[in-house]
Order: C-alpha cells, then structure tokens, then sequence
C-alpha cells in the first residue's frame, strides 16, 4: 500500500468510525455547515490540518496532494469541517506566502491544531462580487491601525478567534490598488457580530460591523496597498479545491446506498454524471499539483468552479428525479442541499464572474 | 519524442494542407504522415512500432482534427495497434478497421475503400483479417463527408488472428481515439470562433466586447478544458491501469461528445450566417463534430454503460473508480 492510499484509508476509518459513533450524521454542503470544534481538533491531532506547511509552524510538509486526499474523504463523508476549513485552505496558505515570520509563528500553529477559527472578512453590503468595491477602512495609527466598516456574509464569525480583512487603506485612481490584507482578532474592542439566518433557517452567515477597531502593525498580511495581487492568488485556493465539485456528494452517495430502482433514463443521467465527477476531480489532481510546484493556478480554479458548481445543481435536479418522491423535508440531506444550492454557484465568485474572468484570456 | 517537438513537427506537416472534404481520396499529406509512421506511434519498436507513448498518438490524432483535415489516422492506428498484437507487423498497405453489425456485416467501416486489409471484429469470437482484393466495398459517407463503407468479404479472404485484442478492447481504444479527435476538432472551431470574434466588428467594436459573445466563448473554453481533462485521464487509465481503461474511456466519450454538441453550437451562433457557407472553414471542423460525437458508441450508449455500472456497483467501488 503506497503511503497515499494508507492516508486515505485512514481518513476513511476515522469518518466512519465517528459516524457510527453517532458523533456526526453526512451532511451535504458540510464544510460551510456542519461545525465541530472537537471534530476538527482531532483532524489536527493527525496532522490533518496545515498538512502541506512547514514543520515550523506546526505542518507536515506533505504536498498538495495528500491534502487533496484528506479533504476529498472528508467531503465525501459530509464530516464536521466547517471549524477549520477557512483557515487551512486559505487564510493559513495566504500568512505563509506573504505573511512576515512574526505573523506566520503567530497564527498558523493554532490553525494547525484546530484551536483558532477564521472567518473571511472580504463581502460588503454595497460591494457584492466587485471585492475591489470595498468601503472598509484602515487608517494608520500610533503602532497599527485604525478599522471601520461592515462585513457581510462573513461565515461563522460568531465562532471564530480571528477574521481575514480585506481594508482600503489609501483612496487611489484605480481601485485596485490600495488595498491591503490583515488578520484581527475576534475579541478586539469595537466587533460586533450579528446572525445573517438563511432561508433555511440555518445560522452560519453574520454581519461583521468594525468601529474603529486597533488592529496591531504586525498583523498585515504582505504589503501594505498592494493586496489586490494576493487576493486574487488567495482565490485561486478558494475556488481550485474538491469542494466545488463534492459538497453534493453525500446525496449521490445516499441515493446509491439507498438502492434505488433506475430506471433506463436514470441510468443514462447517473452515468453521465458519473463522467463528470471523474472529470472534474482529475481536475482538482492538477489544481493541486500546479500548487506543488508553486504556480498559483488562477484560470484553472476558475473553470473548475465555474464547472463544478453547475455538476454541484445537477447532481441536485438528478436527486429529485431519483428520490422517493413526495414530501421532502428540510432535514432530509437532499432537501438541505436544496435550500443551499443557490449559494454554489455565488460564494468563491458568481458564474457569471468566473465567466467574466475565463473570458479575458480569449482577448489575447 | 518530447511533447514540444511533437506538437513542432505536427504543425510543420499539417500546416501546408487545405482542409477539403474526403471524397473518394486520400489528402495529399496522408503520404507524408504514413512515411514519418504516425499510425505506428505508440506500439512499441519491439513489434514492429515507431515507439512512442499513447499520448503522443492521441497529440496527433487531435492536431490532425483541429486543422480541419480528413485523414485515417486513428483508424489506421488502431488497426497496426491490432495486427502487431497478432503478430502480423509486416503486413503491407493501408490497414484498417472495422466491426461486424448484428447481422454479420462490418458496416460504417471508415475508409475501407482504401484499404488493402481491414481487421474486423465479429459480435463474438476471435477477430480476423479480411483481403480486400476480392471484398465488395459499398461507398458510404458521414456527415463529415468522410468515407464510411460497407463490405462483404468472402470466407476464403479471411484470416483468422487469434491473438489480436478483443472487440471490448478495441472498442475502447477506438473510442478514445475518438475522443481526442472530438477535443481536437472542437479546439479548432473554438480558435476559428476566438479569431472570428476578436476581429469582426459589429455595433462599432469587436464583437468579443459583447459580454454575451465574450461569456459565450468562454463557456465553450470551459467544455474544451473539461474533455481535455477526461482525455487525459482515460489515457493515463489506459496506460497505467486496464481496468478502469473502460469507465475511463466512457468518461472521455461523453465529455467529448457534450463538448462537440455545445462548442459546434456556439461556433456557429458566434459565426451568424457566414458561418453556414460552404466558403467558410468552419464546417471542416463543426461537421466532424456532428459525425463523429455518435460513432464508436453514442453519448447515451456509453452513459447507459457507466451509469448501469454505477447503480450495480457500491457506493466504495464508485469512489475508488473515481479516486483511483
């Protein structure tokens, strides 16, 4: 058995060890969703968390890969991840590229053991999916800055130590520039969270409201004004992973346990379905791979998610067709998945935005 | 030979040739592609081959594809792949296959006209070789123009091959052939279209300013990628690992014939009407989009399979297809 595979049974044995232990029920959607401190803390306490970062600041100096691996079979099992998600794929890889050494011994050790939360300061009411429309603002101060604005979206921020902030920090001609990336604790005087419920009735979204909140000099992630570039590298993390393609997988997975009768037109839609999912996880094998040899693989994310999230609905409309029909109700994890599908395609960037991006390339 | 040297010379030799419609000839830069042994590429030397991975064959068949020519590489690469597995490497001519209907007749058979010896796998038993010096050949065509025929071979021009690869075998191998020829032809009339789009201008600006026309082509980008990726994948399944050589292959089909029908359909959207005229260079490639995204199994067939498999397999086996 290669080592590889010996990780993947072993996140496959802990999974379902913890589910028959009744610790968690598959969730679709799980890594926004379904949160579990403890959960998480186990992950970590096998190296599960920050597992391609250096030993340093508590990684394993395992690649991409591996971690595709983990994060696949966690996704797979609809496993409590939402505690860490954030900050292992993204906020944690974004302090160890441009975050100073200060920073990265700060920080990434207790994302690494599961013992911060992050949340992603970057939505605005007035901005939408235009990240550069940011009104919020850094004002330099004695020893730091000075934060006022509001937050939206802002994931579990009523669970996190600390949150991203994405802060206009000088007014420029073009609004690219002058933005700038820091890293704030939850407890700073002057945060107040407030529950965003979804349609569903589910509490993870908050308003995030900043008032004139001190936020230390060491806390920027990178250069000052020049945080354009590293958001848009960040995002490549957050669009390039198997999570645009496997949120639904718990209900394929349902439905095939379930036995279902298929009928030929089910058959012809499974199996078309089928062909998608492998294609887009080889897709995922080579976002990861472009991360291991230390490409940032923007135009690649970007198709993924752009794909994936519109496999992610039909995996849904496929559901519906091949579940028991009748009442479904907001419990049932295809009816979840239902009432949260129409994020898919918004979080990590529109369709229509992707398209946006994915269009520029043929103007060359 | 290296990937860039690869895609260097195939662009010097396909460079120099008209795409035209098949007809009843062989394009003039068939000869130069047989002498440099394209259709040998990827059997080993040791049977008689030009060495080489399967990919580079697949590299080929699609560059071949996206300039729009009809030429019987795929089909001839398949056949040598057959007969040096028999043992017959010698075997003089143009060699192509072909596969027996329910009724005993190998019908659809590309390019038979010009063969010499076609290798036909029957519905059971072992393939053979059929001498076509004797064989009635009735023309046929595509919707791609290219030849399509029908042949009845006597019992006394066949040669049994034992040892050739199964008609599953081949199968799966013709429709990845298929396959890269599908992504090759449907990148060609995605470049067709991203030039027709960057430079005509209508309503005062390049039509590419038109964010319909721009997301338009962007999405057919996105079909281009995923049948790329499935192609890759089942090569790779193909080379490392027979086993999931089939749902690999039926994966690549599918993506490939989505991306046909979606790519074709907004090439010629973006094109408006000049795009339907014979004048125009894009049904070299839209065409053989349409013909080709049906033969060696239709989309629905090879999703019946998959999904079929799917259903009767358990939830591990399907992951570990996945992941594998």
């Amino acid at each position: 058995m290669t080592e590889r595979t010996e990780l993947r049974r072993q996140v496959r044995d802990l999974c379902r060890s913890r589910r028959d232990e009744g610790r968690y029920r598959p969730r679709a959607d799980a890594w926004l969703r379904s949160f579990d401190l403890e959960f998480s803390r186990e992950l970590a306490r096998h190296g599960w968390i920050g597992m391609t970062w250096p030993r340093r600041v508590g990684g394993a100096e395992r690649s991409n890969v591996d971690r595709l691996v983990v994060t696949e079979e966690l996704l797979r099992a609809g496993a409590p991840v939402a505690a860490h998600w954030i900050g292992d794929r993204q906020i944690g890889p974004s302090i160890l590229r441009h975050g100073t050494p200060e920073l990265q011994r700060e920080i990434l050790p207790g994302i690494a053991s599961g013992d911060h939360v992050l949340c992603l300061g970057m939505s605005e009411p007035e901005a939408g999916s235009d990240l550069a429309a940011v009104r919020t603002t850094a004002r330099p101060t004695a020893g730091g800055w000075r934060v006022d604005g509001r937050k939206i979206w802002t994931s579990h921020a009523h669970r996190a130590t600390h949150s991203y902030l994405l802060a206009r920090t000088e007014r420029t001609e073009r609004k690219h520039d002058g933005l700038t990336e820091f890293l704030v604790d939850m407890d700073s005087p002057g945060i107040t969270v407030t529950p965003i419920v979804d349609m569903a009735g589910s509490h993870h979204f908050n308003e995030v409201v900043f008032e004139d909140v001190f936020v230390p000099a060491g806390r920027v992630i990178g250069v000052a004004g020049q945080g354009w570039r590293q958001v848009t590298e960040q995002l490549a993390h957050e669009r390039g992973g198997p999570e645009r393609v496997l949120s639904t997988y718990p209900v394929l997975a349902g439905l095939l346990t379930a036995n279902a009768e298929w009928d030929e037109g089910l058959l012809v839609e499974l199996g078309e379905l089928v062909a998608r999912l492998g294609t887009l996880r080889a897709m995922c094998v080579r976002v990861a791979e472009a991360l291991d040899t230390g490409t940032s693989p923007i135009r690649e994310a970007a198709t993924l998610k752009y794909l994936g999230t519109e496999f992610e609905r039909d995996v849904l409309e496929f559901a519906r067709g091949a579940a028991v029909p009748g009442v479904l109700a907001p419990d049932d994890p295809l009816g979840e998945a239902i009432l949260a599908a129409p994020g898919f395609s918004i979080r990590g960037g529109s369709s229509e935005v992707l398209l946006s991006i994915l269009a520029k390339q043929e103007a060359l | 030979m290296n990937d860039a040297l690869l895609a260097e010379v195939a662009a010097d030799v396909l460079g120099s040739a008209t795409p035209q419609d098949a007809g009843d000839r062989l394009p003039e830069v068939w000869a130069t592609m047989a002498e440099l042994e394209w259709p040998l590429v990827s059997i080993p030397e040791s049977s008689g081959g030009a060495g080489g991975r399967l990919a580079d064959l697949l590299a080929l068949v699609g560059a071949v594809a996206e300039h729009g020519l009809s030429a019987p590489l795929a089909e001839a690469a398949l056949a040598r792949w057959a007969v040096a597995a028999a043992g017959r490497p010698d075997l003089p001519g143009l060699v192509l296959p072909a596969w027996e209907d329910d009724t005993g007749v190998p019908r659809g058979a590309a390019w038979a006209r010009h063969a010499r010896n076609l290798v036909v796998w029957p519905r059971t038993g072992a393939p053979y070789l059929a001498d076509l010096a004797t064989a009635r050949v009735f023309c046929g065509t595509n919707l791609a123009a290219e030849p399509r025929d029908t042949v009845v071979v006597g019992a006394d021009a066949r040669t049994p091959l034992p040892d050739a690869p199964s008609r599953s075998a081949s199968v799966d191998r013709a429709a990845l052939l298929n396959a890269a020829a599908i992504s090759g032809a449907a990148r060609g009339a995605h470049e067709i279209t991203r030039l027709h789009v960057t430079r005509r201008e209508q309503f005062g600006r390049p039509l590419i300013a038109l964010k319909a026309v721009a997301q338009s082509l962007a999405g057919m980008r996105a079909e281009l990628v995923s049948a790329q990726a499935a192609l890759d994948r089942a090569c790779a399944a193909h080379t490392d690992d027979p086993t999931r050589a089939r749902p690999a292959t039926a994966a690549a089909k599918i993506r490939a014939a989505r991306a046909a029908t979606s790519i074709a359909r907004g090439a010629h959207q973006l094109h408006g009407a000049m795009g339907v005229t014979r004048e125009h260079s894009l049904h070299h490639v839209t065409r053989k989009l349409w013909a080709w995204r049906d033969e060696h199994g239709t989309e629905r067939a090879w999703s019946t399979w998959l999904g079929r498999t799917t259903a009767t397999a358990t939830e591990d086996e399907l992951w570990d297809h996945l992941t594998g």
